[in-house]
């Protein structure tokens, strides 16, 4: 069995900004993608509406190199934004924007979606991370997704920055994973045996017309259909770079961790998606404040108890990985709480959501920019 | 009085590759203090085996002599040679290095004896060989020993164990509470002799009921023989810990394990159960000495190693069956899926 890469590509999705309104705009007439293109070639796109943009990295052989991609393509897109009269926020959804009244890109593809999905499609206004880690055997890839599975709920318990819908607090840190949830194929995936056994399942959903690709398939977790990784998919965006980061460090040292462990003819109990979605719900509904269920005790345990357990579980591979820096920044995480933790408090403090979208716009400038220009 | 013949070791070339094995035999499995004694057995096979773990035990300081196996007795052995016997009376450790020949186990059981009243820490190392020099001993044995801690934890505690594997193999195993399970995960002891490489905890089963499908290898010197039989397992039915049946489409092998295994009124009868614990290793090599430690279940016919389980009878053969891919459950819960420990995260 060959080591795998084990190769970081990092994918966030940013709102465009109104400075006047604060609310999302169309960045279509204000040519910041082509200009974007012009700049960053393919490491921009559209996405379905068209106040959400997405920036990934090259492949990246480590998270050092990551860190200075991303950073780049932040910067480079908040730059080309301002520059266009737009601002730019990273939040997994927009605090009061209207999802019935955004515009749709003029893409084929984009349109299949919506002629498929309708209003799910239309209202699937949001915004996420997306991490890849190389892992070039196939069917490694699938044994360490079966194992990967137990720890979504606790990487979507850090990453949650959407607790507002529509102007109203949902109650939820992450209600990008509730509207995201509406969606097919999403979610945490069932267990698969092996490469073949995964293959099976996609060629039977695309010859029954259910799909016509696997990047129909959307699950919080996935092996790539294209590249040979293993690609994350149940972040939240964070607001700033650093959690970004040390998020995107935590799921390369967890598929470390547990290739280790697979190496040495050791698994993870594998449980069943039932059981792993009800942790789901709590890190979405509760974030770093709640608890998940430990299913070995079977009883539950406080996030903030859990997380220092599972940066244990990770820390012999931090130092080979290079990413001890990123890593650390976790317990600052815990102190500072997430991004939804972060947006409520400016809330409470303010009332006003126009404030947090300020607020968003000025954390994503965190270790990127300087500090926003005052703003109107 | 003639005296014993003796082979300086310390002088024979020997593959540098050789040597993160023998450290680790010498310095992390038996832990050998340069005050002790050590008996080296060996033969004209693995000679060159021997002198690096000779290079090794010179390293820590500590006396020991050597001794091959032609230069004191007809191959094969008929019984245990009163040089090396006379040897062990004095020793605290003994490693065996030796590519055995068939009807040899006698001598064997002799010098384990020896082993058991004396309490030596013993490193049996039946048929090494440079691949598994390289591979098996170059395991962690810490890791190893920490792993088979927490198996051997489980499943003393245990009254059923049942194993399946994609091969056809599905059998249970009760267990007697009066028998002991031992370790052995290459961290040698005055409580067991082990072999090595280490990596299992075994029992003697209580009963044995159902259908074990060898599809790694047999042991003994049918090992060496028929090798890897992945392409032609070896189907073995079990009722009241007894063979009652064997299959394969190596019709030779089948007839030569079914003689083997009734040898005595005991050779036929399940005298271990065992978990291979040695989560190191990634493939089976061939060789019982080190396949029977890869992650799974493997049970034996014959011998029971009374003196260490608790078993109260004897057979004078003792073959192992290795299969691969286990699931096990211990009482109803799985410990390993496909061949791999469950662990909880």
């Amino acid at each position: 069995m060959n080591r795998p890469s084990l190769s970081i590509g990092i994918e966030e999705e940013y709102q465009t900004i109104d400075p006047e309104t604060r609310d999302l705009r169309s960045h279509i007439q204000s040519e910041i993608l082509p200009k974007a293109k012009r700049v960053l070639h393919e490491s921009v796109k559209p996405e379905m509406h068209q106040s959400v943009i997405e920036v990934g990295t090259r492949v990246c052989c480590g998270i050092k190199e990551a860190r200075e991609d991303i950073r780049n393509l932040r910067r480079a897109m908040i730059t080309l934004a301002s520059q266009n009269g737009l601002l730019l926020a990273a939040g997994s959804t927009h605090p009061f924007a209207d999802w019935k009244v955004q515009e749709i890109y003029p893409d084929e593809r984009y349109h299949k979606v919506l002629q498929e999905l309708q209003m799910v499609a239309r209202a699937n206004l949001v915004f996420g991370l997306h991490v890849h880690v190389g892992i070039e055997d196939r069917n490694t890839a699938i044994h360490i997704m079966n194992s990967m599975r137990y720890f979504l709920p606790h990487i979507l318990a850090l990453s949650t920055n959407s607790p507002f819908w529509e102007g109203q607090p949902t109650g939820f840190k992450s209600y990008r994973s509730k509207v995201f949830e509406r969606f097919p194929r999403t979610g945490i995936p069932d267990v698969f045996a092996n490469w073949a056994d995964y293959e099976t399942f996609v060629n039977l959903l695309v010859k029954t017309g259910c799909i016509d690709n696997g990047k129909k398939i959307w699950w919080d977790i996935r092996p790539h259909p294209h590249f040979n990784t293993l690609e994350v998919r149940v972040c939240d965006i964070p607001m700033r770079l650093d959690e970004t980061m040390a998020i995107a460090a935590l799921i390369q040292a967890t598929v470390a961790m547990l290739y280790k462990l697979h190496a040495s003819n050791k698994s993870y109990r594998i449980y069943g998606r039932a059981l792993l979605m009800e942790n789901k719900f709590r890190a979405a509904r509760y974030g770093l404040d709640g608890k998940l269920i430990d299913f070995g005790k079977e009883e539950e345990v406080p996030l903030r108890d859990l997380m220092p357990e599972y940066l244990n579980l990770i820390d012999d591979v931090v130092d080979e990985l290079g990413s001890r820096e990123e890593i650390d920044y976790i317990h600052e995480m815990l102190k500072m709480g997430t991004g939804a933790d972060r947006q409520l408090k400016v809330y409470e403090e303010t009332g006003d959501l126009k404030k947090v979208v300020d607020y968003m716009v000025s954390e994503t400038r965190v270790g990127v920019c300087e500090p926003t220009p005052a703003l109107a | 009085m003639n005296q014993p013949v003796l082979t300086d070791l310390t002088k024979t070339a020997f593959d540098p590759e050789l040597s993160p094995g023998a450290y680790n035999a010498v310095n992390t499995c038996l832990r050998i203090q340069p005050s002790e004694k050590v008996t080296l057995i060996t033969d004209q096979e693995c000679l060159e085996i021997a002198a690096s773990l000779a290079h090794e035990l010179a390293k820590v300081g500590s006396q020991f002599k050597a001794f091959v196996l032609e230069d004191l007795a007809p191959r094969p052995l008929t019984g245990l040679p009163e040089e090396i016997a006379s040897d062990m009376e004095t020793s605290q450790v003994s490693i065996f290095a030796v590519r055995v020949q068939q009807r040899e186990l006698k001598s064997r059981m002799q010098m384990t004896d020896i082993v058991n009243r004396r309490r030596i820490r013993h490193a049996h190392m039946v048929n090494i060989n440079r691949q598994i020099m390289l591979e098996g001993m170059r395991a962690d044995y810490n890791r190893v020993d920490a792993l088979s801690r927490n198996v051997i934890d489980i499943v003393s505690r245990a009254k059923e164990i049942r194993a399946t594997n994609p091969a056809g193999s599905d059998f249970t195993a009760r267990l007697n509470p009066n028998y002991r399970w031992l370790k052995t995960s290459g961290i040698i002891s005055p409580d067991k002799w082990g072999n090595l490489p280490g990596g299992e905890v075994f029992t003697t089963p209580g009963e044995v009921n159902g259908i074990c499908v060898v599809d790694g290898v047999v042991g003994d010197y049918l090992c060496e023989k028929y090798q890897d039989l992945a392409s032609h397992p070896l189907t073995i039915h079990i009722k009241n810990n007894r063979i009652t049946e064997v299959f394969s489409d190596n019709k030779e092998l089948e007839a030569e394990f079914w003689q083997y295994t009734h040898t005595d009124e005991n050779s036929d009868r399940v005298g271990e159960f065992a978990i291979g614990t040695n989560i190191e290793l990634t493939h089976l090599v061939g060789k019982i000495l080190q396949d029977e430690k890869f992650p799974g279940v493997h049970i034996a016919f014959g011998n029971p190693y009374g003196a260490h389980t608790g078993a109260d009878w004897y057979s004078s053969t003792h073959i192992d069956v290795v299969g691969t891919r286990f699931n096990i459950w211990v009482d109803g819960r799985q410990i390993m899926a496909d061949g791999r420990f469950l662990i909880e995260a």
